[in-house]
């Protein structure tokens, strides 16, 4: 009985809504990591014009925009899954988590192209305009 | 003293903390949608100082970002615990993380509310430098 509870919960593991809570928590934990880092930068405001536009020059080169891409997509998952499983907390969405999880993949799919085909245009734009790709500190 | 830890993480204050990570999520949601509205694709996807002065001189502005900062930090924060509950089980260890995760939240809200309210003297300290400079009084010293 033991290994049959052992085998059916290893099974459940890989179903659609563990790879979504899975996903849920290393994109949220990698939005803490982000916060803290993007409160620090935008902090710069209070040292007025010239250091603020020093730092956003940094953060707004080409590898930060290609990094941005990545950050839009945990924002992006994280979001649309925590409304599934608000959907599925308060609106008895249980039975139809799964295709909910997939029509919201497929949505999430588009504005994740179409907001990171912004983000990586302006880095091309950049690029075109002698921008480093790497940002350096002294900028 | 390890009876009231494992509750805090399951019974007490488990479902009020639940609720409230649904509903700062929902917040999240609306503010996210904004915030990338305003500072990705609705300037032209650079982020100026005079843009964002101008928009933090807005009281409204003022208080979404605040709600946002709030909310974030909040749900951030609750994440993080929950994480510390899943995996952390040695009760000093499980109240040290716990305890620095909000430490951090609470840094990150003072330095975020700060930055949001002090905002709008600094602009003004720059435009009166603008002014200064227009004039031709030179280097001003602060």
């Amino acid at each position: 009985m033991g290994s049959l509870r052992t085998r059916g919960f290893s099974h459940y593991r890989w179903q659609t809504g563990q790879v979504a809570w899975l996903l849920h928590r290393i994109t949220g934990l990698a939005l803490v990591l982000y916060i803290t880092m993007h409160i620090w930068v935008v902090s710069s405001l209070q040292l007025g014009e010239g250091p603020f536009e020093a730092t956003m020059a940094f953060v707004q080169s080409p590898l930060f925009r290609f990094l941005e891409v990545g950050l839009f997509f945990c924002v992006i998952y994280h979001a649309l899954n925590g409304l599934r499983v608000i959907a599925i907390d308060f609106l008895g969405a249980t039975e139809k988590h799964v295709p909910i999880f997939w029509v919201l993949v497929v949505v999430g799919g588009v504005l994740w192209v179409i907001g990171g085909a912004d983000m990586i245009t302006h880095a091309i734009e950049q690029m075109n305009h002698g921008d480093p790709f790497f940002p350096s500190l002294g900028g | 003293m390890l009876s009231m830890l494992k509750r805090s993480g399951t019974k007490s204050g488990g479902s009020t903390a639940w609720i409230w990570q649904r509903i700062t999520g929902l917040v999240l949601v609306v503010t996210l949608f904004l915030h990338y509205l305003f500072l990705h694709f609705l300037n032209g996807g650079t982020v100026t100082w005079e843009e964002v002065t101008q928009r933090l001189s807005s009281p409204l502005f003022k208080m979404i970002d605040l709600t946002f900062l709030v909310a974030a930090l909040f749900h951030a924060g609750q994440g993080l615990v929950i994480n510390i509950h899943d995996y952390v089980h040695r009760p000093g260890w499980r109240v040290t993380l716990v305890t620095l995760a909000w430490l951090l939240m609470l840094t990150l809200l003072i330095t975020g509310t700060v930055t949001i309210v002090t905002l709008e003297p600094a602009y003004i300290d720059q435009l009166q430098l603008g002014a200064a400079q227009a004039v031709g009084a030179g280097g001003v010293a602060r």
